[in-house]
């Protein structure tokens, strides 16, 4: 029975989503609304918001899934729609997420740096603590860093999602992990 | 420069989802998608309004698992249709025996599962192998994530297409490519790392 499923499940799962078939999204709905709620849940930090945008995300979705070729899989379309999304609603919350938290490039020598002297090997890893450190980032740090850390964006896509330089996005990265690190450790 | 919190993350990438969207987010959500005449849901309507009318306590448990009945019905008939279809196009073709025809969708389902879970299988080893080395899984990832786009291309074009045996068989032979790059790249990484180990213990001695 597998196997036969494997060929057909997505393909025809997406397919009669674009039918406008209820059940069929609710399927989808469930496949991947946990995952997405944590996209959110990063990005946004705010639990009510968080859902606001996750609702506002798939009911995009579905009402763009015409849209959906296939050229990746509907996770990642999905994921993409979700974080635009996500960042979009921080913009309105917070009119420059850019600025306020000192994008500015420049200093990227020193930061660097600074970087490699703190020594990450010998920091215990945890998963609750690195959960709860990322929470308390500041906005702009915390914003790069799951995007890099979690969902797998590479500096030049955060720079675009951002509307940010990617080395700018790199140097976040670095100054937002060397700060989680910090909390990590004490 | 190897990452530990970025290794740390990637291996834990589960654990760290911890947030759930609460229970009446779907119905919320569903009440503003557009409401659909498809047959399906008519049909789910039809037998929702006239199961109360039949009274007793088990009508909800009737409801649902009629419905549920309902849903498989429709599901294996599709799939009858959809195997019997593919089965009748193969035995259009003249260059084909019967026989082997009639299994054949089965045997294409059988080799992409068998293949797919392969292919997971290389793809988990060559992460854990490569957990040393991020920037060269990416390099590799990069290959695979190409091969796997088309691949999903055309299993998307699948329903659409009238002649599903050619289709299924580029899926299958992409699949096939997918393994040979799997192996290849693995194979580097032995190399590399047998190097490595020849570098270290040349070294201690």
């Amino acid at each position: 029975m597998e196997p036969r499923l494997y060929i057909d499940k997505h393909v025809e799962l997406v397919e009669r989503c674009k039918q406008g078939e209820r059940k069929a999204q609710y399927e989808l709905y469930k496949l991947y609304s946990k995952s997405m709620m944590n996209v959110c849940m990063r990005v946004v930090n705010h639990n009510g918001e968080a859902e606001d945008v996750l609702q506002e995300a798939f009911l995009d979705a579905f009402s763009n899934l015409h849209s959906f070729r296939g050229q990746s899989t509907f996770g990642a379309w999905l994921k993409q729609i979700v974080v635009n999304k996500a960042i979009n609603h921080l913009r309105q919350r917070k009119m420059q997420l850019v600025d306020i938290e000192g994008y500015g490039s420049g200093d990227n020598d020193t930061d660097i740096a600074d970087e490699e002297s703190l020594d990450e090997e010998g920091i215990q890893m945890d998963v609750e603590r690195i959960r709860r450190g990322i929470e308390q980032l500041p906005e702009g740090y915390r914003v790069v860093l799951s995007l890099y850390l979690f969902e797998g964006y590479d500096h030049e896509e955060i720079g675009e999602i951002l509307g940010i330089s990617e080395s700018t996005s790199r140097t976040q990265y670095m100054r937002g992990k060397k700060k989680l690190l910090e909390t990590i450790k004490h | 420069m190897k990452d530990k919190l970025q290794r740390f993350v990637r291996d834990n990438r589960e654990a760290f989802d911890v947030h759930e969207p609460s229970d009446d987010l779907w119905s919320r959500l569903s009440e503003k998608l557009p409401q659909v005449e498809s047959s399906t849901l008519s049909e789910e309507n039809i037998i929702t309004n006239i199961t109360p009318q039949k009274g007793g306590s088990d009508s909800p448990f009737f409801t649902k698992a009629w419905k549920n009945l309902n849903w498989r019905i429709a599901a294996s008939i599709a799939l009858v249709m959809g195997l019997g279809w593919i089965g009748y196009k193969v035995n259009q073709t003249p260059s084909i025996p019967t026989e082997v025809a009639s299994s054949t969708s089965t045997d294409y389902a059988k080799q992409v599962s068998q293949y797919t879970h392969l292919i997971d299988t290389k793809r988990a080893e060559l992460r854990q192998m490569t957990q040393s080395d991020p920037a060269l899984y990416k390099e590799f990832a990069v290959e695979l994530d190409e091969l796997e786009r088309s691949y999903k291309n055309l299993k998307a074009d699948l329903p659409k297409n009238p002649n599903q045996e050619t289709v299924i068989q580029a899926m299958i032979q992409n699949l096939q490519w997918q393994i040979d790059l799997l192996n290849q790249q693995l194979d580097i990484i032995q190399r590399i790392k047998s190097k490595n180990n020849h570098a270290t213990n040349n070294k201690l001695t």
